[in-house]
């Protein structure tokens, strides 16, 4: 198990003994990040990936619920702990009611194990995830992952497909993903759009979970959506995908179209965009078979 | 079990019992259900007897009650040992249920605050490191106050989670009418069985589906006067 971790104390001393106790409970490649108050922590997980935050509550120059926003805000899929002798009632959650975080006492006679065996669970089932995540995630991953060198070699034949698209449903925003571990990411798209998404900002990443088209014909109407910021920001308010399934049955990204106009797609409509992807799942297929035999991703 | 859920390593076949009142098999240790129903066919009452029928001795009880003071929680689990109750809106006047080892946080909205009042509750209420059943009562409040239904389900997937690391049981109730499709099925995402309520001809009746050993089909069940 590969593990990013960041480990922020005020206390020196203190901070090396957390770091020690994680390093023993988590099998495998550790990498713990080191900061001595709120503003190190905040530049840490805004310029690398982190699977688990683990804080003291006092900090010199904040609290640990300053960490925990900020990691929400820069690496929202990673877990969050405050570890600290500061007793429950004296942790002031009223900034932070949403962030969620573990809590476990330091000091007492098993809070060193207490605190390995929840972190190495954390990093292992990614249970601090705002989205629903599929049953064989791992797996889907390393599906995905052999797709991504070949994208470059799929651009042209991807981005005829969303052509094709954009001009048959007439739509702002039409694209397609893969759809990576933490992160969606659009190979092709006619239309504005940001080509690297939060997973739980993406309509996809519940997609992934559907039978079929998924259709949300008024994302600002449906409950699920209608607080999604990163939605409304963008002017989007439909939505249509099919998922790109590979031939060993692994989800591994989305063909979509999205319009800035609240609409419904027939089930004709239906049927032509799953046509489509099931296109562009078979042009990523053909570049990785041929990146495979010959060895050269073109 | 889902990936998402499943426990720790070390349980073993450690298995919660429901006693012989309820239709209910043995539930294994690290496992979460979603109790579906309303709160007209007796979902909340079934609830708080699977959190504290048969249990063994020195195993604890702990419930999120979104809804209610701790005076009412009180008398909710009148005469039981070890329950904890966590209590969501109740204000530092609301008294506390005898023997009952109770927190509150200001509002079923502040789920961080709820995670970690948890913690202090199950950390009163366990036994010498024995095991826990957990309640939340209900899931259907929280997404109600709170206006981002992604935040709930970050807290259902940390808390399920826990529960799981914890070889605990975890029983969620919702309300599935008050939801729309999409929304109930992220939320059942990370839960391992459920337990659906209704009124049928003859009374309250559940059915458990998604966990091994329970009874097939729709069961009887009687509500406490």
């Amino acid at each position: 198990m590969q593990a990013s971790i960041l480990c922020v104390d005020g206390d020196a001393d203190r901070r090396a003994d957390t770091v020690d106790t994680l390093s023993a409970a988590i099998p495998g490649e550790t990498h713990v990040t080191e900061a001595g108050g709120v503003e190190r922590a905040r530049t840490a997980v805004a310029s690398q990936p982190t699977d688990c935050a683990v804080t003291e509550y006092d900090l010199p120059d904040g609290t640990g619920m300053e960490v925990a926003r900020a990691i929400r805000e820069h690496c929202p899929d990673a877990a969050c702990v405050l570890y600290t002798a500061t007793p429950h009632d004296e942790v002031d959650t009223t900034e932070a009611e949403e962030v969620v975080v573990e809590f476990v006492p330091r000091g007492a006679e098993r809070s060193g194990t207490e605190l390995g065996t929840l972190v190495e669970s954390l990093v292992r089932m990614r249970t601090h995830t705002a989205y629903p995540v599929p049953a064989d995630e791992s797996g889907r991953v390393a599906a995905v992952e052999a797709y991504r060198p070949v994208a470059d070699a799929a651009a042209a034949a991807l981005d005829r497909l969303t052509d094709v698209a954009a001009e048959h449903f007439g739509t702002s925003l039409t694209f397609v993903t893969l759809m990576l571990e933490h992160q969606q990411v659009m190979l092709e798209k006619v239309g504005e759009g940001p080509p690297v998404l939060p997973r739980e900002d993406t309509v996809c990443t519940y997609a992934l979970m559907e039978d079929g088209v998924t259709v949300i014909e008024d994302l600002a109407a449906d409950p699920l959506f209608a607080a999604n910021d990163a939605l409304a920001d963008a002017g989007l308010r439909s939505y249509a995908g099919t998922k790109l399934v590979s031939p060993d049955g692994h989800v591994v990204g989305t063909f979509c179209v999205m319009d800035d106009e609240p609409r419904s797609f027939s089930d004709s409509e239906r049927s032509v965009l799953a046509a489509l992807g099931e296109e562009a799942m078979d042009q990523l297929e053909l570049r990785r078979r041929l990146a495979a035999r010959t060895g050269v991703e073109r | 079990m889902s990936p998402a859920t499943s426990g720790a390593d070390g349980m073993g076949d450690r298995r919660f019992q429901f006693g012989a009142d309820l239709p209910i098999g043995s539930i294994p240790a690290g496992a979460n259900v979603l109790v579906e129903g309303t709160s007209v066919d007796g979902t909340g009452d079934l609830l708080d007897r699977m959190l504290t029928s048969g249990r063994a001795p020195g195993e604890a009880a702990v419930l999120v009650s979104t809804d209610g003071s701790t005076a009412s929680a009180g008398r909710r689990f009148e005469g039981a040992q070890n329950v904890g109750v966590v209590c969501c809106g109740a204000g530092p006047d609301d008294g506390t249920g005898e023997g009952l080892a109770a927190s509150s946080v200001a509002s079923p909205g502040d789920l961080t605050g709820i995670g970690i009042q948890f913690s202090k509750v199950t950390d009163a209420v366990s036994v010498g490191g024995g095991s826990v059943r957990v309640g939340v009562d209900s899931v259907s409040t929280l997404l109600v106050y709170v206006e981002d239904p992604r935040s709930v389900f970050r807290f259902l997937h940390a808390f399920t989670g826990r529960v799981a690391a914890m070889g605990a049981l975890g029983l969620f109730a919702i309300d599935p009418a008050a939801h729309d499709d999409r929304t109930l099925a992220m939320v059942r995402g990370p839960f391992d069985g459920r337990v659906r309520v209704r009124t049928g001809d003859r009374g309250p009746e559940l059915r458990v589906s998604g966990l091994a050993g329970q009874p097939d089909g729709w069961e009887r069940f009687r509500l406490e006067d």
